[in-house]
């Protein structure tokens, strides 16, 4: 293990053990980095970094067991996608078209106010024609043709379910693990956890595409890629969606690489000085990170330069693929970054919250999102990507049976749903080609194996190899857990 | 450390440095440390300073179009009689400094 992650943890762990640790290797830089001319074997070796600066550290101690997958991506849909109209398909409702929900689906449960005060709640039947596909004949709407044609790769759960009923609380929740900002990610988690495998590249990245469906889409925060009480290292690195993927990075005129790194190698010795004097892992944290930045320099002028990319390949993705910054740019790049073991890249494509105007947003939305996914996993496939690699994709809620606004045959909206709504996972340690859950009639309650996001959490860190009950971080007196403090358990039955 | 508003102001800190300190290169940096520290030189902190000063000045001496390319950063160089080598190697020291942990993070 690296001494100086390791230090960086226990001096937050166990303030005297850090002290005592930080007192010791003082006294090593004393007695041998200066005795021996720490500046004559940097000049000695001036591209050569220090080993204590060393930032990762692939064999981590939360890896539990044999991961079936190694990394992962996901791909959120921010806003909520209606579950309604493109994966839980409810033939019944056609009849009951502008009909009343029955008091006996609602039960008195609560409405958001965007449509509590609303005299009726009529149903509205997706508009949408659904099929039947592959060899597990489930049924996808017309929405999401490609999703369609990939449904034997894929496990799609038709009963997710979380407590949180607007999407600032419910996207944090799903997000972090609790509904109040503060706590880890599940990237950061897993950078924590599990370490990175390409020290050039950031273990957790993170992509914010453009989307096509109405503009006024709710907001994404830094906390939903944020390392909360994780050393910072761990938080999410956001790629910008056009210009520079990372504002800076490149050195200014008249600064070339080779004087960057005498500069930062002396920066590295200010900053371990600092270190040494207030033991604060923040300090760390700094040097890490300048280290991080030298390395992307490179890496990442390489990683996002798709002109080595095949014509066969940039056409699976759609026609969007040739846009820099659209969700099927950022597929493709999520899977160059699959490629070169970046641990964790999450996708928030925006745009998903339809209170009204369903018939016009709706299939823009799916459009966006419909084709570069499923080339995403044909891509990984052909590869050899796939086997162990881990495909999330889905949004924070679900969407109401009964209409938001007025309701027409051609066109409707749909309230915020957090009773139950559809995901999909594939690839490492998923079973391809199953429907897991099932709601009733309405989509309104689960009727059949509920899967609660914490337990939704646990599924993809089992994936990973992670004990969920075992990956816990001190924090102002709990073991804090992604999953939360109460029993939840992997979802077994859409495990391979 | 690149930006653009960033660098210039290690430029611009660089030129007071220069205009203000009539001394020795120990001197500069010791009035750095104060400036942007707010505290006594400590420790290895000059010899880091000087060594990172005398290791770009090599650089920038061998290659003065650098210097001035690093130098058009912001309008400073036009108010320094100072030779662009130099002044470009203590802008370096500055950003060094600027961007170190003692002043970026409120620990």
């Amino acid at each position: 293990m690296n001494p100086t992650e390791n230090d960086a943890n226990r001096l937050m762990l166990d303030p005297v053990h850090g002290f005592m640790k930080a007192q010791t290797r003082r006294h090593f830089f004393t007695t041998t980095s200066m005795g021996l001319g720490l500046a004559a074997l940097s000049s000695l070796l001036p591209d050569r970094r220090s080993s204590a600066l060393t930032m990762n550290d692939p064999v981590h101690s939360f890896q539990h067991f044999a991961p079936k997958a190694k990394r992962a991506i996901y791909l959120f849909m921010a806003g909520a996608p209606s579950q309604l109209d493109m994966l839980d398909y409810k033939p019944g409702m056609a009849e009951l078209f502008d009909k009343n929900l029955p008091e006996s689906i609602r039960k008195g449960q609560r409405l958001t106010t965007m449509t509590s005060g609303q005299a009726r709640f009529p149903i509205a039947p997706s508009k949408y024609a659904f099929s039947q596909y592959g060899r597990s004949g489930t049924w996808i709407s017309e929405l999401l043709p490609y999703h369609g044609r990939m449904v034997d790769d894929i496990a799609v759960i038709r009963s997710v379910h979380t407590e949180a009923i607007n999407h600032d609380p419910a996207i944090t929740y799903i997000c972090t693990g609790n509904q109040l900002p503060g706590r880890a990610s599940l990237g950061s988690w897993l950078s924590y956890g599990l370490g990175s495998l390409n020290e050039n590249l950031p273990a957790f990245v993170v992509m914010t595409p453009t989307w096509s469906g109405r503009k006024d889409a709710q907001a994404l925060y830094n906390r939903l890629w944020g390392s909360g009480f994780l050393p910072t290292r761990h938080q999410g690195v956001s790629l910008r969606s056009s210009g520079d993927p990372v504002l800076f990075l490149s050195n200014p005129a008249g600064m070339n690489s080779h004087r960057r790194r005498m500069m930062l190698d002396q920066l590295a010795e200010l900053n371990q000085l600092t270190l040494e004097r207030f033991g604060d892992p923040d300090t760390q944290a700094r040097i890490d990170q300048y280290e991080m930045a030298f390395r992307m320099q490179s890496s990442v002028p390489e990683l996002t330069d798709l002109s080595g990319e095949s014509i066969q390949t940039k056409e699976m993705y759609g026609p969007d693929v040739h846009k820099p910054g659209t969700f099927a740019a950022s597929c493709l790049l999520a899977r160059r970054m699959i490629e070169r073991d970046v641990r964790f890249v999450q996708i928030f494509h925006r745009g998903w919250d339809q209170h009204g105007n369903i018939a016009g947003d709706l299939p823009n939305q799916a459009r966006d999102i419909d084709q570069p996914s499923w080339a995403l996993i044909q891509d990984l496939k052909q590869r050899g990507l796939l086997e162990d690699t881990l495909v999330i994709w889905g949004g924070e809620f679900g969407r109401t049976i009964y209409c938001q606004g007025s309701l027409t045959q051609e066109n409707y909206g749909r309230d915020h749903h957090p009773r139950c709504f559809s995901m999909w996972m594939a690839g490492g340690g998923i079973r391809p080609g199953i429907v897991h859950g099932e709601t009733d009639e309405f989509s309104y309650n689960v009727v059949r194996d509920p899967v609660h996001i914490h337990e939704l959490n646990a599924t993809i860190l089992h994936s990973l190899g992670i004990d969920h009950r075992r990956l816990s971080f001190k924090f102002q007196g709990l073991d804090v857990r992604l999953t939360g403090v109460e029993e939840v358990n992997p979802v077994q039955a859409i495990l391979s | 450390m690149n930006d653009s508003q960033y660098l210039e102001s290690a430029v611009g800190f660089a030129r007071r440095a220069l205009t203000d300190v009539s001394g020795s290169d120990h001197s500069i940096a010791e009035w750095m440390i104060r400036q942007a520290l707010s505290r006594e030189p400590q420790g290895r902190d000059i010899p880091i300073l000087l060594s990172a000063y005398h290791n770009q000045l090599a650089e920038f001496e061998a290659d003065p179009v650098a210097a001035t390319q690093f130098l058009a950063a912001g309008v400073f160089a036009d108010q320094s009689s100072a030779d662009p080598s130099r002044l470009a190697s203590w802008s370096v020291v500055a950003s060094l400094l600027l961007n170190s942990d003692e002043i970026v993070n409120k620990n």
